[in-house]
């Protein structure tokens, strides 16, 4: 039935209802088209599924590959700083060349550049571990030349055998572990697995903090050096140029920090995917907070590789060498791995601006042997989440 | 006649249309989510958001095969979805507005003389 004009109460009653229905029908259209602008942030994120990308088929494929280039798709999958990938490699039939590129480097973060070489290592360690499995007997000259890019020059003579291993077989697993780990301590035959590699490592030595005490007193250190660390602008900036917190910016450069790669829990993450990408001092503050309540508490061992001179290329090279056989030992026996290195990072960035070595003081106090210098640090448990992939540049882009 | 009548003006009124267009829409989300996803929620996604798009156009014919639609298709994928707060809440808002819609058609029908 039409209603006439100038039934001023139907019309009141009418206009209401439907200025209401019509507020409502908005809400729940802009709630809509809110999961809408999210849904699409979701999908370009990959939010279900964060390893879905090209970025981390390196760890898909790496046995794939066949010849010499199957030892460089396992060396690029090694630990390094921030995940700068500062490889390149020169692939001939019968020998392999490691360069380092300068640039790609986390600047102040780290002054010295220890830990680029000690990446550097690490992926010699991965390259010479998927030697023998391929049929070939690796020998490793480091810093052949005059060119202080060239790190190392791998001669590959073939053989009949075919030989893999534990730590080989480890390889694609090894993901740094920066979640919580179980309050239960790893068990001793862990320890002496992670032992024995150093023992065989000739020059190096190892500082184990493992009681309460110990523990503590390197935890509050490592937050005190994180602090200075954020507190430091150019580091802080340095450091963030490296975190990558977009899907398209993962794919697009393949290498750095990435938000899945925090191992938090999937509720966690997902929100930090869906919410808008956080600044630079926020990120600083969630790592601090994250050493503080994750990272020193739920540590169960610390260990720092120590060596006679933590300056010299070799002891880095020869180290970070060192440090991935340590990584896959523990990712093969199941142990959870964080490298830790915000402590020298300090140190390396005093010594670089001529501040007073405050830090150096403390660590060396805590190491207790003045004949040694610590070279890089990492942290142990029981994980309590599997580490997640990071991503990675390929094969054909580094060689 | 007059339930004719009722029907028509309540079923394809336009706000009713356009509430479960919305509905269609968090259905294609669903979807257009679990593409990039592993194999459980993938499935669960995929199917369940074509139930879910499908859901409120089919309540006009039997409320109780839309409603059953509507639950299984926006449940399932938001439960094993949990995690990536999204998921739930696409089947919280699809399950708020299919079952208003829902509602409303069940309570006409029932009123139709």
């Amino acid at each position: 039935m039409p209603v006439e004009k100038g039934s001023s109460i139907s019309d009141a009653t009418f206009s209401r209802r439907n200025l209401l229905h019509f507020l409502g029908g908005g809400l729940v259209t802009v709630v809509v088209a809110g999961i809408g602008v999210e849904t699409y942030s979701g999908f370009e994120n990959k939010l279900m599924n964060y390893s879905g990308g090209h970025a981390y088929d390196p760890w898909r494929d790496w046995q794939t590959y066949q010849g010499p280039l199957a030892l460089v798709a396992a060396a690029i999958l090694a630990a390094n700083p921030h995940n700068t990938q500062p490889w390149r490699f020169v692939v001939s039939p019968h020998q392999i060349d490691l360069f380092s590129i300068p640039s790609r480097t986390t600047g102040s973060t780290d002054a010295l550049g220890r830990e680029h070489v000690v990446g550097l290592g690490a992926a010699l360690e991965n390259l010479s571990l998927a030697a023998p499995p391929q049929g070939y007997v690796a020998t490793i000259t480091p810093f052949p030349g005059s060119d202080s890019t060239h790190v190392a020059r791998i001669a590959l003579t073939s053989t009949n055998v075919r030989a893999g291993g534990k730590l080989y077989d480890a390889i694609g697993n090894r993901h740094s572990n920066r979640g919580p780990y179980e309050s239960s301590p790893v068990s001793v035959s862990n320890i002496d697995h992670l032992q024995k590699q150093v023992d065989a490592a000739d020059g190096f030595s190892i500082k184990w903090f493992t009681t309460v005490n110990e523990r503590g007193a390197l935890g509050k250190l490592m937050i005190d050096a994180a602090q200075a660390l954020v507190n430091d602008t150019t580091q802080s900036i340095d450091g963030f140029r490296w975190f990558r917190s977009s899907e398209s910016a993962i794919e697009s450069h393949r290498d750095g920090l990435t938000d899945w790669g925090q191992d938090l829990s999937n509720l966690i993450s997902s929100g930090a995917i869906l919410l808008p990408p956080s600044s630079r001092h926020a990120g600083d503050e969630f790592w601090l907070g994250q050493t503080r309540t994750v990272h020193t508490k739920t540590a169960a061992a610390y260990g720092v590789v120590l060596v006679n001179d933590s300056g010299l290329d070799l002891s880095r090279l020869n180290g970070g060498r060192l440090l991935e056989r340590l990584h896959l030992t523990a990712v093969s026996d199941g142990v959870a791995f964080q490298h830790m290195n915000q402590i020298t990072e300090r140190i390396d960035r005093d010594a670089s601006i001529g501040a007073a070595p405050i830090l150096k003081e403390r660590f060396n106090r805590l190491i207790g042997d003045p004949l040694l210098q610590p070279l890089v640090s990492f942290r142990i448990g029981n994980p309590v989440r599997v580490g997640r992939m990071s991503p990675r540049r390929p094969v054909e882009w580094v060689t | 006649m007059m339930s004719a009548i009722v029907n028509d003006s309540t079923v394809y009124s336009p706000r009713r249309w356009w509430m479960a267009t919305l509905v269609t829409v968090l259905g294609i989300y669903e979807v257009l989510l679990s593409l990039n996803s592993g194999l459980a929620v993938l499935v669960s996604g995929v199917v369940g958001g074509i139930l879910v798009a499908l859901s409120p156009w089919l309540v006009r014919r039997s409320t109780t095969l839309g409603v059953v639609l509507l639950v299984v298709g926006a449940l399932v994928w938001g439960i094993i979805a949990w995690w990536s707060i999204i998921a739930p809440l696409i089947a919280i808002v699809a399950l708020a507005i299919g079952g208003y819609l829902a509602l409303k058609s069940r309570h006409l029908t029932h009123y139709a003389p």
